[in-house]
């Protein structure tokens, strides 16, 4: 397979967008990502989209056709994939395989979701798309829910306090306040996320990501073609994607992705590093437990100590091991389908060195997208000019 | 394949009180959902009758039977062995 380089980013700002319909919240993101490459809409050999409810929320599917007619594309193959959360992650990762494998010089990965325009009760349902229905969903469960179990389990088992949680919601909302692409940055105190409105117990609004409209989009280029490119190369050094249970009762230990922990190895592997050679993470703390849970799965942190971690500043951007100094989806939101590209314009700018939230000497960048009840799971290692 | 009755006396793993409910529960909550772990040797989602406070992991829980949509469970005293 061939060296792949992350030539071109674009991005929309992660929040509301009432009056941009979803061809156009995507258009600006991929022309962002292409112009940023210094390439022409005609260079582009193949499409990847991810997205999740469109069809069930405002009833628009062939969204990667859709995207592809807005921005004027050839006639080339546009693909939408869907893995929950994980959509992005999986669009990325097919765009990289067909330039890595030889298929095309130039594929673009877009990301793109609308969902500020309908009711929480709506957008809940929709989200419910990602359980197993048939044993899981009868039960009334919700996404906050099923984190909800995973905190009690960690709780019991790690002794991991409220305090150590909100620590995560306060890092990520603080960097939040600086990323011009998250909307729900915010300063917090833990009296604050403690005493917010209860959304399952134990968990709290603030501990949950907010629904957002938003997209983003990267512009992925053989490196042999990529030498003439005005960005600094950000090379692939590892793409990783695995499958865990869409069933509760499929994951034997409730605090723990199987999905994440195998992802992680394998990235690993392919970079040829481990995990204490990566500078920052941008992983999927859809809500507050789910970053501490996360961090132990990918090895980043020890196994029951990640309230430590977080309660002792260590992940913050300054800190030893830092996590989501973008703000994550706490601070950015979760725009479900853009959220694993999101987090790639994250990594890149920082291996660029043009990060508001900058990890200093950052030179090797880890992103983890997690689909639903962690059905599959995205790892990809980033590597900067330095790396 | 074929249906097989089984025992619904198990143990409680874990529960969330759902406050915010999707559309079809709208009206409903707070409820309590909880994932069992039956004696037969299944894991189950389920719901929990009985005081929000009153769930505590590894409580010992029996089925008292089911909806159209799930199975209920009420926290049972200790059993004898």
């Amino acid at each position: 397979m061939r060296d792949v380089i992350v030539a071109g980013i674009g991005s929309t700002v992660f929040g509301k967008h009432p009056d941009v319909d979803i061809q156009t919240l995507g258009v600006r993101a991929a022309s962002a990502a292409i112009a940023d490459a210094g390439l022409s809409r005609s260079d582009v050999g193949a499409l990847y989209l991810g997205n999740f409810v469109a069809g069930p929320l405002i009833g628009q599917e062939v969204l990667a056709g859709l995207v592809a007619d807005g921005l004027g594309l050839p006639q080339i193959p546009c693909t939408k994939v869907e893995g929950a959360c994980a959509s992005g992650g999986i669009a990325f990762r097919h765009a990289y395989l067909a330039v890595a494998n030889g298929m095309c010089d130039v594929a673009i990965a877009v990301g793109v979701e609308k969902m500020t325009s309908a009711d929480t009760a709506s957008v809940t349902a929709a989200l419910n798309c990602a359980l197993d229905n048939r044993s899981d969903g009868g039960s009334g469960l919700t996404f906050p829910g099923l984190f909800g179990l995973a905190w009690r389990v960690h709780e019991d088992r790690y002794g991991t306090t409220r305090e150590q949680v909100s620590a995560v919601v306060r890092k990520n909302k603080g960097n939040g306040l600086l990323n011009p692409l998250a909307q729900m940055g915010a300063t917090l105190t833990d009296e604050m996320i403690a005493a917010s409105v209860p959304i399952c117990d134990p968990l709290r609004l603030f501990d949950c990501c907010p629904a957002s409209d938003g997209a983003a989009a990267v512009v992925l280029v053989a490196a042999e073609r990529a030498r003439s490119l005005q960005q600094p190369p950000v090379r692939v050094l590892a793409s990783a994607q695995t499958r865990g249970s869409a069933r509760i009762a499929g994951h034997p230990d409730l605090c723990t992705f199987e999905a994440t922990i195998s992802a992680a190895r394998l990235a690993y592997k392919q970079a040829g590093i481990e995990a204490s050679d990566v500078d920052f993470v941008e992983l999927h703390d859809c809500f507050s437990i789910a970053e501490i849970i996360d961090a132990e799965d990918l090895g980043y942190v020890p196994r029951g100590k990640g309230g430590i971690f977080a309660r002792e500043g260590r992940t913050a951007v300054g800190g030893d091991r830092p996590i989501n100094p973008s703000g994550g989806l706490l601070s950015k939101g979760h725009p479900v389908g853009a959220t694993g590209i999101g987090q790639i314009f994250e990594a890149v700018l920082q291996l660029r060195g043009a990060h508001p939230n900058q990890v200093s000497s950052a030179r090797i960048g880890l992103t983890h997208n997690l689909g639903g009840t962690g059905v599959a799971c995205i790892v990809n290692i980033l590597g900067g000019p330095d790396a | 394949m074929v249906e097989a009755p089984v025992s619904g006396i198990g143990r409680l793993v874990a529960w969330t009180v759902i406050r915010r409910a999707p559309t079809s529960f709208k009206g409903r909550s707070p409820y309590v959902v909880i994932v069992v772990d039956l004696d037969c040797g299944l894991r189950v989602t389920g719901r929990g009758n009985g005081e929000i406070d009153s769930f505590t992991a590894g409580a010992p829980m029996r089925c008292t039977g089911r909806d159209e949509d799930t199975a209920f469970f009420d926290v049972t005293r200790e059993r004898q062995t």
